[in-house]
Parts: C-alpha cells; sequence; structure tokens
C-alpha cells in the first residue's frame, strides 16, 4: 500500500472517531491538497510533492500531524 | 471576524460612514448652535438699540412738550423776560418735583447770547452765572431752533433739550433746557426686555478728576482704572465683570456689534454692544447689552441631543438592515455556494444548488449547478474506465 493511501485511512479514521462530518471534511482536506480523495487506492502511486501536499492539508483541517 | 471577508470590509465601511454621519451632525449642531446665539445676541443689541432710539425719542417728545407749556405761560415768560431770578424761582420751582418724578431732572434757564450763562438752574438753584459752553448752547444761539440729543456731561450721559424763550415782541429772552439722565433708560430697558444694560463712557470725553470727585460724593467706587478706554457709568446688574469689551468705542459700527457667548455657572449669556452718539454726532459712549439665552441654550443643546441620538439610532439601524439584506441575498447564499463546492469535492454528488432567483448571485448558483452536473458526469466516465481496467 501506498504512502497516500494510508494518509487516506489516517483521514477517515480521524472522521469516525471524531464524529466528523465526512463529507464536508474530505472536501475540505481534497480542496487543500489539490486532489480528489475518491480516487486514491491502495495502488496509488506516491508522489512526494502530492503526499506533502496532503499531509499538510490534513493538518490544516483535522490538526493532526500525519 | 475574518477582516479579509467582503463582509467586515462592508461593515467598517459602514461604520465608518455611520461615525462620519453623526460627526456631520455634531458638527452641524454646533454651527447652528453658533449662529442661532449670534443671531440672538445681534437681535438683542439691534432692539435694544431701537428701544434705545424710541425711549429717546419719547422723553425728547415728553421734554418738548412740558417747554410747550411752560413758555406759554405769560408770568414765567415776563419773569425770565425781566431776568427776575426771584420771581422765575418762585414760580417754577413748584414745579420742579412733578417734573423730576417724571425723569426730568435738570432744569435750567439760560441768558441769551452772548454772555450765554445759566441763570437758573433748578436743580441746583443756589448755582448760577457759569458758562457751560457746550455743543448745545452754541448750536441754539446759531439756530434759535430746538436742540435735542444725547449729551456727555463730565459725569455722565444725559438726553437734553434746549430751546429759545421769546418774549412778547418776539425777542429771543434766553434758553429753557431740560435733561434726563440714561439710568432710567437702562432700567426701562431691562423691565421690557430682561436683558442686562450698561453704559460706558469713553474716557477721551470724560474729566478724570471729576469721575473720582463725583464717585466719592455719590458713594460709588471709583472704576475708572477697570478698562482702559472707557468706564462703565451705570449698569443694570451688580455683576460688573459681564461687561468686557476690548475694542475702541470710537470705531463701533453703527448698528452696533456682537461679542462673543459666554458661560457663567449655568447659565449661558451673548453679548452686543451699540454706541451712544452725542448731539453733535461724537461716539461718546455706548450701550452694552447682555442676553440670558440659558433658556435658549438649553433648548437647543436638549434638541441637539434628541438630533444626535435619532441619527445614531436611525444609522445604526440602517446599518442592520444593510447588513441583514446583505447577508440574506448576497453572503448567505455565497456561503452556501462554498459549502456546496466543498462538499462536491468530498463526495456529495447528489445534493443540487438550489436556484429560484435570476439575480446576480442568482446567475453564479446557476452556473456553478452546470459545473457540478458537468463534474459529476466527468467523475461517473472516469469511475467507470477505473473499473473497466
Amino acid at each position: 500500500m501506498s504512502q497516500t493511501y494510508d494518509l487516506k485511512m489516517l483521514i477517515e479514521s480521524t472522521i469516525t472517531a471524531k464524529g466528523l462530518d465526512a463529507t464536508d471534511v474530505r472536501g475540505k482536506i481534497a480542496l487543500k491538497a489539490g486532489r480528489l480523495l475518491t480516487f486514491i487506492s491502495p495502488t496509488t502511486p506516491d508522489d512526494p510533492a502530492g503526499v506533502e501536499k496532503l499531509k499538510q492539508a490534513i493538518k490544516d483541517v483535522l490538526n493532526i500531524s500525519a | 471576524m475574518n477582516f479579509k471577508s467582503i463582509q467586515a470590509k462592508v461593515l467598517i465601511a459602514l461604520v465608518v460612514c455611520g461615525v462620519l454621519g453623526t460627526g456631520c451632525v455634531v458638527g452641524l449642531m454646533h454651527y447652528f448652535t453658533v449662529e442661532n446665539s449670534k443671531a440672538l445676541a445681534t437681535e438683542a443689541a439691534t432692539s435694544s438699540q431701537k428701544l434705545f432710539t424710541i425711549l429717546e425719542a419719547r422723553e425728547i417728545s415728553k421734554m418738548t412738550a412740558a417747554t410747550d407749556v411752560l413758555i406759554a405761560d405769560p408770568g414765567i415768560r415776563d419773569a425770565f423776560a425781566a431776568k427776575d431770578r426771584d420771581r422765575l424761582l418762585a414760580l417754577t420751582a413748584p414745579l420742579y418735583p412733578q417734573l423730576k418724578s417724571e425723569g426730568i431732572t435738570n432744569w435750567m434757564f439760560h441768558t441769551p447770547e452772548p454772555d450765554m450763562t445759566v441763570f437758573v438752574r433748578l436743580h441746583n438753584p443756589t448755582k448760577f452765572g457759569d458758562h457751560l459752553n457746550r455743543f448745545f448752547d452754541k448750536e441754539v444761539a446759531r439756530t434759535h431752533a430746538l436742540v435735542s440729543g444725547n449729551e456727555l456731561a463730565r459725569a455722565g450721559f444725559a438726553v437734553r433739550i434746549i430751546r429759545p424763550v421769546y418774549d412778547s415782541k418776539g425777542a429771543v429772552t434766553g434758553y429753557v433746557e431740560f435733561g434726563e439722565e440714561l439710568d432710567p433708560f437702562m432700567r426701562a430697558m431691562k423691565a421690557q426686555t430682561g436683558n442686562d444694560y450698561g453704559i460706558l463712557l469713553n474716557k477721551k470725553f470724560v474729566d478724570r478728576q471729576f469721575w473720582a470727585d463725583s464717585s466719592a460724593t455719590w458713594k460709588r467706587r471709583d472704576n475708572w482704572d477697570d478698562h482702559a478706554g472707557f468706564v462703565v457709568e451705570g449698569s443694570t446688574t451688580g455683576n460688573e465683570k459681564i461687561i468686557e469689551f476690548q475694542g475702541d468705542l470710537a470705531t463701533l459700527p453703527e448698528h452696533g456689534t456682537v461679542l462673543e457667548q459666554y458661560q457663567d455657572g449655568s447659565s449661558h449669556f451673548v453679548r452686543g454692544i451699540f454706541p451712544i452718539r452725542d448731539a453733535a454726532g461724537n461716539t461718546v459712549g455706548a450701550m452694552f447689552v447682555v442676553k440670558d439665552v440659558t433658556a435658549v441654550y438649553t433648548s437647543m443643546r436638549k434638541t441637539q441631543n434628541i438630533l444626535l441620538g435619532l441619527t445614531f439610532v436611525s444609522l445604526a439601524g440602517g446599518i442592520l438592515l444593510l447588513l441583514t439584506f446583505l447577508n440574506r441575498f448576497i453572503f448567505r447564499r455565497l456561503q452556501h455556494i462554498l459549502t456546496a463546492a466543498t462538499r462536491l469535492v468530498g463526495g456529495d454528488f447528489e445534493t443540487p444548488i438550489k436556484t429560484d432567483s435570476d439575480d446576480e448571485v442568482g446567475k453564479l448558483e446557476q452556473l456553478f449547478e452546470q459545473f457540478r452536473n458537468i463534474f459529476v458526469s466527468v467523475l461517473a466516465e472516469m469511475s467507470g474506465a477505473q473499473a473497466k481496467k
């Protein structure tokens, strides 16, 4: 599995754990990261720049370090 | 609050407009208050001057009528023509108290020119034979007609008339003079207007030593040094501090001038001054007018406060109403589009943007809904293609 997919899983588990509005949170992170989380699968290749943007988006929206 | 938002900027702009608007109203009201005070002072000065002129004319008319009766009396006329002082005094002295009670405090008979001395002085019978050598004397001798007006004697103002007395052959046998002091004028003017008055004498026309002597005689404080260019002859108020004038009486305009407004405790006053000219046309003094405008000032202040309150409330209400409209018709709908866009990207492909308005934001909502439909279609095609792989 890719690091990108791991980050997607982190987002989903955090949403579940905190009982957040999933669509809203996913949308905010997607807009900040510049990619749709829907298309991230276990086989999605890691792009270092893309991974960094996703981590930053997670930190900005969920306030957690990935 | 997000100060980068249009909402915040609009709010700040509205608050600034509100503050400026309120400031303008306060400034305008202050301007009106000052202008009204000036108008009141002008009105006080001009109406007092008119009243003074009317009173002066009335008293001159009264004294003229009194002399008419006097010189028509053959006994008095003959006694004066014969220069029989004792007989003249015997005939006129009983009349003096009555005339004095009517304000005529000065009554004199003068011999004809060229001597022109005081023959009888009813208000001071033991003093006679002196030369007065005033404008009045010269003018009546020159014209042989009635001369009237104000005169500043050594110790104060008086309004006087002097006219010739003729014998049965039509020859001038001398002159008769009546005079009234101006203090009763002030009291009458105060009774009618409620204003306070003061008579100022130009020091150039007043004898310093006589002023000191008369002050001592009448047990009056010698106020010669209170002011540089003038001395206060009398006033209707015990508080001479309200009489404050820095200019030169000689340069006062014909219709007077308005001085500054001032406050004494909780009372507000406006001041004005108008010149008093003598019969020769010299500005020998002035009348100072002090008008209590406390009631008007309080009323203006109250109106100012009401207007200020109304302005503030209406501006605040206007700002609130405008913000409510902006929020209802623009900001809330823009926020809805933002939320919808975020949720669309987050996976909510089913919720459409509803719009029932054809305004600018409505067109944006319609455009976004069209974009959302295209985005969902593309996404569906991409998902299908990915599934086939």
